[in-house]
């Protein structure tokens, strides 16, 4: 399976490659200029790209975290803990490019709307995933600890996506099912952000669980040789 | 070219994490297999070990 991974990391990986390439040229030379914002409008095509990554890899990280209560089997909770790291990359690119946008539109780096505060609160509670996952004694209580943690943080993103329509936010509701307020060169650069980032996210999470795996089958190979004999490597 | 910079800055912070976050991998990644090659030639040496005391 770790090889199949790796092969599958190196395909998806030359995939983001491409797609990060074409990616900015679609947004910042393709697509037109809004008038109301300018270049600060352009931002949109990578802000709302990476909360869709973070999207999906929260959700795998609740998927995983279900599999791992249930099952009890280790694979489950790597792949939860991976997903978790890349939903946590993205949420910081989230958090990071929301700010440079709001100050030229809104005149302020931060305001404690509904959507930015609740995305605040998910990098928070990932935050805490990787501490628990690093400082940790017990490796099964923390695999069972970060499953539960890792289920009720996935809860708080659809509470973001939705915050524009359940309370007055600030934030602007620019992605809907059922209407895209887009004009066609703007949807197409926006369609293929997204498309890219999504790919890049599953190249990130391919890569990091089959790091994971090596990992495991060297401390298993060193386990191994401890019992075999005396000496120690490395 | 109304607020090019912080359209620069956004672009430039979101390449710049994504290329900090695919070091740090590799770093893990080259670190792993460090440790891969070391545990090889120690299972190298006590191969060698084992066939040189047979032959005594």
């Amino acid at each position: 399976m770790g090889k199949r991974l790796y092969l599958w990391s190196r395909i998806l990986g030359a995939l983001a490659l491409i797609g990060m390439l074409i990616a900015p040229w679609l947004a910042l030379v393709y697509a037109s200029v809004e008038r109301q914002m300018g270049l600060a409008q352009k931002i949109f095509y990578f802000h709302v790209p990476s909360a869709f990554a973070m999207y999906a890899a929260f959700f795998l990280v609740f998927v995983f975290s279900i599999l791992y209560l249930v099952q009890k089997k280790k694979t489950w909770d790597v792949w939860a803990a991976c997903a978790a790291e890349v939903g946590l990359l993205f949420c910081t690119l989230v958090l990071l490019t929301g700010p440079i946008w709001a100050k030229p539109v809104w005149g302020a780096w931060w305001v404690w709307d509904a959507q930015l505060t609740l995305t605040l609160v998910l990098w928070l509670i990932f935050v805490a995933y990787m501490m628990l996952k690093s400082y940790s004694e017990d490796p099964l209580q923390s695999a069972r600890f970060r499953a539960v943690l890792g289920i009720i943080g996935f809860l708080d993103a659809p509470l973001i996506h939705y915050s524009t329509r359940l309370w007055r936010t600030q934030h602007p509701e620019v992605v809907r099912a059922d209407t895209i307020g887009l004009p066609p060169d703007m949807l197409v650069a926006f369609v293929f952000c997204c498309a890219a980032f999504i790919v890049l996210a599953a190249a990130i999470l391919a890569r990091r669980v089959s790091l994971e795996f090596a990992r495991d089958e060297l401390e298993s190979l060193k386990a191994g040789f401890r019992v075999s004999g005396t000496e120690t490597p490395g | 070219m109304q607020h090019l910079g912080y359209m620069a800055a956004a672009y430039a912070i979101i390449w710049a994490a994504i290329l900090a976050y695919f070091l740090g991998l590799g770093r893990r990644e080259r670190e792993i297999w460090r440790e891969i090659q070391a545990l090889r030639e120690s299972i190298g040496r006590r191969e060698a070990g084992v066939d040189s005391g047979e032959h005594k």
